[in-house]
């Protein structure tokens, strides 16, 4: 159990890289292999044009279907001109059969602060010792 | 009338809008809070659920409200996919991470039943809304930012529902998964639900919070819940539905 939770985070990790770098680079993906001899490299730029750039393939390519914690999730990558222009999700469906929202109904955002007035704040537990000692001393003072 | 009190080793505040509000009230509340704690802390030698974890008591001689709580646990465990265990590590029970969310909605329906219709419970950052605030608006609450305790990254208007934040910001790692409990959770640092009640909101904020990045998706499956997640770069993703919550 714990050996297949593991295979189904990696997966996920790697198709959220994958996506991650598709939508990032808008199409203008090209992956390189990972050359140890290039991360020193410090010849002049004449030269990078050679290097291990791996080209895709042009075609659609359907991935293994992998048992994630909602349900089932399988994808394919659609590549164009030896770049990876679009991911499909081909399944996602919960137990029970209903479809799968997720990954493609998502939104995100850069967090911004917001200075106006609240009736109170929700946050991770507000509950060290130093916090809850400082508090009950402030408080101590209080009641004087 | 808005009071504070340290129970259950954080601070718990309500405020009650409606008019006939006593102190006395309040105080109702604090002091069954008080009793929850005497009963379900794993600090306190005496609480029951130190006594079952040094085997001094059967499971048919706990009290209604443990049995309550296992019978929750048990359903909580089976609907998180286990990332929702109260069996920690080292075996023992500690039934920190659901007993404090349904404390909130059991205090917020003492509160009904004696007749308020407008207020809001708050134990340690997690959160039941009623009715209206003071200004006959919607509740107007903030999830605080991770970064910066100081200010919210978002603030948002609810009524009658339960919103719960798990993190890793001000008590260090203190969420572990069951599936792997030497896993650290670097990578997601804030984890915000709003649910139909503070119990839900805090089950799912905990057993989200446990999966990591996954969480937020998980959680885009339930139609009931919205969620805010924030990672460490301070990059959101949040549910398709949440944006009904934010402050225009």
């Amino acid at each position: 159990m714990k050996n297949n939770l593991k295979k189904i985070i990696l997966s996920l990790f790697v198709i959220g890289a994958f996506i991650f770098y598709a939508i990032y680079r808008q199409g203008n993906f090209t992956p390189q292999t990972n050359d140890k001899n290039t991360a020193n490299n410090n010849t002049p730029s004449s030269n990078t044009g050679n290097k291990t750039n791996v080209i895709y393939k042009d075609g659609e390519y359907t991935g293994a279907s992998f048992d994630a914690l909602y349900g089932v999730l399988q994808v394919k990558a659609v590549v164009q001109g030896g770049k990876l222009t679009d991911v499909i999700f081909l399944s996602g469906t919960q137990e029970g059969g209903r479809p799968l929202r997720g990954l493609d109904t998502l939104k995100s955002e850069a967090i911004t602060a917001q200075s106006a007035n609240v009736d109170t704040v929700s946050g991770a537990t507000n509950s060290s010792g130093a916090f809850v000692s400082s508090l009950a001393s402030a408080l101590a003072q209080a009641t004087k | 009338m808005k009071l504070s009190k340290i129970v259950m080793g954080t601070v718990v505040t309500i405020d009650i809008v409606d008019p006939q509000v006593l102190a006395s009230d309040i105080e109702k509340v604090f002091n069954y809070l008080e009793q929850v704690e005497e009963k379900f802390s794993v600090f306190k030698v005496s609480s029951e659920i130190s006594r079952i974890n040094r085997g001094e008591l059967n499971h048919e001689n706990y009290s209604a409200e443990m049995k309550e709580i296992f019978s929750l646990a048990a359903k909580t465990k089976v609907e998180t996919n286990g990332y929702f265990d109260i069996v920690t590590d080292k075996g023992q029970f500690n039934p920190s991470g659901i007993v404090k969310g349904w404390a909130i909605s059991k205090a917020a329906d003492l509160l009904k039943v004696a007749g308020f219709k407008n207020f809001y419970v708050e134990i340690g950052g997690d959160i039941e809304v009623a009715g209206k605030n003071s200004s006959n608006n919607l509740w107007r609450v903030g999830i605080r930012n991770p970064f910066d305790l100081e200010k919210n990254v978002k603030i948002l208007e609810l009524d009658n529902c339960g919103i719960a934040t798990s993190g890793i910001y001000l008590r260090g790692q203190h969420i572990y998964n069951p599936h792997n409990p030497n896993e650290k959770f670097s990578d997601i640092v804030s984890l915000t639900v709003v649910a139909k009640n503070a119990y839900e909101a805090d089950r799912f904020a905990t057993a989200a919070f446990a999966m990591g990045r996954e969480g937020i998706v998980w959680l885009e499956n339930f139609p009931e819940l919205e969620a805010y997640m924030i990672d460490k770069n301070g990059q959101a993703t949040f549910t398709s539905g949440f944006e009904k919550y934010i402050t225009k």
